[in-house]
């Protein structure tokens, strides 16, 4: 068996299938013979038997030219008839010496029948034929009753004989073909029962052996034990690839162990170029160590990081928390804002009110300047006509002046006079008293008079002065009456002018009204959405809080990751 | 009636104040003591001259300048026919030409060979005053020559001395022309 199991697999089911189908090949190839020798001995059989219908043919047809109701039209068909049988007859006995050369018995027989028959045909043909040509039908008969008849009978007999030696031997040939059948199948069978029985116990078991050997290693485990067969053929080559597999697996697997300890100085070596397993396990190894190393690196920062964001979300918080405390300021000052918009949008409307009263005065300032310009014409009018008194007036006080000067000059002259009395009258003495005391009256009077002269002077240059004041304030009223009435106009038109700039301005007042109640609004709107900003940032300082609690854990987080790296060697 | 009740007590007021005033004793004056005189004004002072000396006051009308003569010389006016030269008192006593004035009237002094005009501002007329008020002017008093000066008052009323004004012998136009 140790040749046959150190032979391929491809090479033992040659071995067993060749053996098995050369045996059909034999059983096949000795059935064909016996069918061929067979088939021979009947088709002799059956030649046989159609030689002595020939002779019976070519009897029937001599004796009815034999016959003497034998019709002579009919003679040369019968004729042509009779030497067709006797051609027929020599070819069966050719078919049969050709079927039969190889059997010496049939081939005795044929001789002993071919013989006779020839002799049966030459006398047939020289005598019989020939006489009843010639008409002798009588010697005809005579040859033919007795010699031929004779021939024919041991011709007959012979056919029989030959024909049942035939089938007798066609009978025995498939017996013995039938035992060689069954023989030559009998050793196929075993022969292939044999070869299957080998292949089972020379590659299905190994076989199965390995598969559950697969099966534990499909299953994970790694069978130490592997005692590898001592076999030169593909099972025995299967079992060592499997060894290797196994040990090569348990490297990895112990590898692997020594990284799952945390220990990457391992370092794994691929088998051949294309070690998928090894070169993925030595690149594994590799980015372990690298991604260790980052992880190391990372882990570092993210230490730093967290202490930062630590630090970071502390600030936040605090800010988060002023800027609550801003925003709620925030808010109460968007509510003082608003009331003051509330309070504008009061003054912008009563601004519009009084925008448009102001409009409707401007309206009647307008009327009234015009009415003034009509008013300023008839003081001109009017200023004309006292200017003309006023020089009137300053004449007649001129002349009045006159008047005062004479009457002046009397009472000087009066006083004089009196003055003069009173000297006499201090010159008389004693006697003079009484006229001292009447030129003291005269004088008295003259100083009256020239008093009330001078009052009259006095109120004259009043009148004067007041006249010309007057004149002069007449022209300067008649020039100012002008420029009033030029400013009058101005003013008219300054006024229609301020007319239409009020009128904008109560059209602008309205736009500030309805924009100031848009601002109220928009204002609301702003301190609703204080409002809301309040709220968010109250929920932003807890979620501050929130945040700083979080990146406290991201700091223990980093802390314990370090501790946890620092169990990596690299 | 409101207006006549008061107009009516306003008038009784006045009576009242009236008689008052006319109750009052008079202060009776040494008539022996007393003096006559005129009261005139030159340049805002208050001066005067006895009465009888004075002859006649008369308004200035048409002077004639006299040239040729000394500057107190203003000039010459007809008075009823007489030609009479007028002097100005403030050249004549020495008094300087300070203030304004209108000297438009004429004292006039007769005697037995000349007639002459002093020129005065104002004439006030004749007053009475007390002898016995009239105080010797002292040397110091302005730069008028004390002896043309009689005395003066209490309300710095300066008597002038006529006599001894024309007796100056300035006062005579005897200058010879060529």
């Amino acid at each position: 068996m140790k040749w046959f199991n150190n032979l391929g697999t491809s090479a033992k089911l040659l071995i067993g299938f060749g053996l098995v189908v050369a045996l059909i090949a034999v059983l096949g190839i000795t059935s064909r013979l016996a069918m061929d020798s067979m088939e021979r001995a009947s088709r002799i059989a059956v030649q046989a038997s159609k030689l002595e219908n020939k002779l019976n043919e070519d009897r029937a047809v001599v004796l009815t030219m034999l016959s003497r109701s034998a019709d002579p039209a009919d003679r040369p068909a019968l004729m042509r008839e009779a030497k067709q049988n006797a051609d027929e007859g020599d070819m069966l006995i050719g078919g049969i010496r050709q079927l039969a050369v190889e059997d010496p018995i049939l081939l005795s027989q044929l001789e002993r029948f071919a013989g006779p028959y020839r002799d049966y045909i030459r006398y047939r043909n020289t005598h019989t034929l020939a006489l009843i040509e010639a008409g002798r039908f009588d010697e005809a008969r005579l040859g033919a009753f007795s010699i031929q008849k004779d021939r024919f009978m041991a011709l007959r007999d012979t056919a029989r004989a030959m024909s049942a030696a035939a089938q007798e031997r066609s009978h025995r040939e498939a017996g013995q073909a039938g035992v060689v059948a069954i023989v030559v199948f009998a050793v196929a069978t075993l022969a292939a029962l044999l070869v299957g029985i080998g292949l089972a116990r020379g590659i299905a078991r190994p076989l199965q052996a390995i598969t559950a050997k697969a099966e534990r290693i499909a299953t994970g485990e790694l069978p130490v034990a592997s005692v590898a067969l001592a076999r030169g053929d593909e099972v025995g080559m299967l079992d060592n690839a499997f060894a290797r597999m196994t040990d090569n697996l348990r490297e990895m697997a112990v590898a692997a162990e020594r990284i799952a300890e945390g220990d990457l100085t391992v370092t794994v070596h691929p088998q051949s170029e294309r070690d998928v397993l090894g070169k993925a396990f030595a690149s594994m190894v590799a980015n372990l160590r690298q991604l260790t190393a980052d992880l190391h690196e990372g882990i570092n920062v993210l230490g730093a990081s967290a202490t930062e964001i630590s630090a970071s979300t502390s600030q936040l918080a605090a800010g988060a928390t002023e800027t609550a405390a801003a925003v709620s300021e925030t808010t109460t000052t968007v509510e003082e804002v608003r009331q003051t918009a509330e309070v504008s949008n009061q003054k912008a409307r009563l601004v519009s009110e009084s925008a448009q009263r102001v409009a409707s005065v401007s309206e009647s300032g307008r009327k009234s300047t015009e009415e003034a310009a009509a008013g300023m014409a008839r003081i001109q009018h009017q200023m004309e006509t006292i200017a003309e008194c006023m020089m009137r007036l300053s004449e007649q006080s001129q002349a009045v002046g006159q008047i005062v000067a004479t009457v002046d000059d009397l009472a000087g002259q009066s006083k004089l006079l009196a003055v003069n009395a009173s000297i006499e009258a201090a010159k008389a003495g004693e006697h003079g008293k009484g006229f001292a005391v009447v030129a003291q009256e005269v004088k008295s009077l003259a100083q009256q008079s020239r008093e009330a002269t001078a009052q009259v002077r006095t109120i004259l240059g009043d009148i004067q002065h007041a006249t010309s004041a007057a004149v002069l304030a007449t022209e300067q009223g008649s020039h100012a009456v002008e420029e009033g009435a030029r400013q009058s106009a101005q003013a008219g038109q300054s006024i229609q002018a301020l007319s239409g700039s009020v009128q904008e301005a109560a059209q602008a007042a309205m736009q500030i009204a309805a924009s100031s109640q848009q601002q109220l609004v928009g204002v609301d709107q702003v301190a609703s959405a204080m409002e809301s900003i309040k709220l968010a940032s109250t929920q932003n300082v807890d979620s501050a809080r929130q945040l700083e609690s979080a990146a406290r854990n991201i700091k223990q987080l980093g802390e314990r990751l370090r501790e946890r790296a620092a169990g990596y060697r690299l | 009636m409101i207006e006549d009740g008061r107009g009516r007590a306003a008038e009784l007021a006045l009576l009242g104040e009236r008689a008052r005033r006319l109750a009052a004793p008079v202060e009776r004056a040494d008539a022996a003591a007393a003096l006559h005189v005129l009261e005139f004004g030159v340049a805002d002072e208050r001066y005067a001259f006895e009465a009888h000396e004075v002859d006649d006051v008369q308004p200035l009308r048409d002077l004639t300048p006299l040239p040729g003569t000394r500057p107190f010389w203003r000039g010459l006016v007809n008075v009823r026919g007489r030609i009479v030269p007028v002097i100005d008192l403030r050249g004549f006593l020495g008094l300087p030409e300070r203030g304004i004035s209108d000297l438009h009237r004429i004292l006039l002094f007769r005697r037995e060979d000349i007639e002459v005009g002093l020129l005065a501002d104002t004439v006030e007329g004749v007053a009475r005053i007390d002898a016995a008020v009239l105080h010797a002017p002292r040397s110091t008093f302005g730069q008028i020559d004390a002896a043309y000066i009689k005395g003066i008052t209490d309300d710095r009323l300066v008597l002038l001395d006529a006599e001894a004004i024309l007796a100056d012998p300035r006062i005579l136009l005897d200058e010879d022309v060529s």
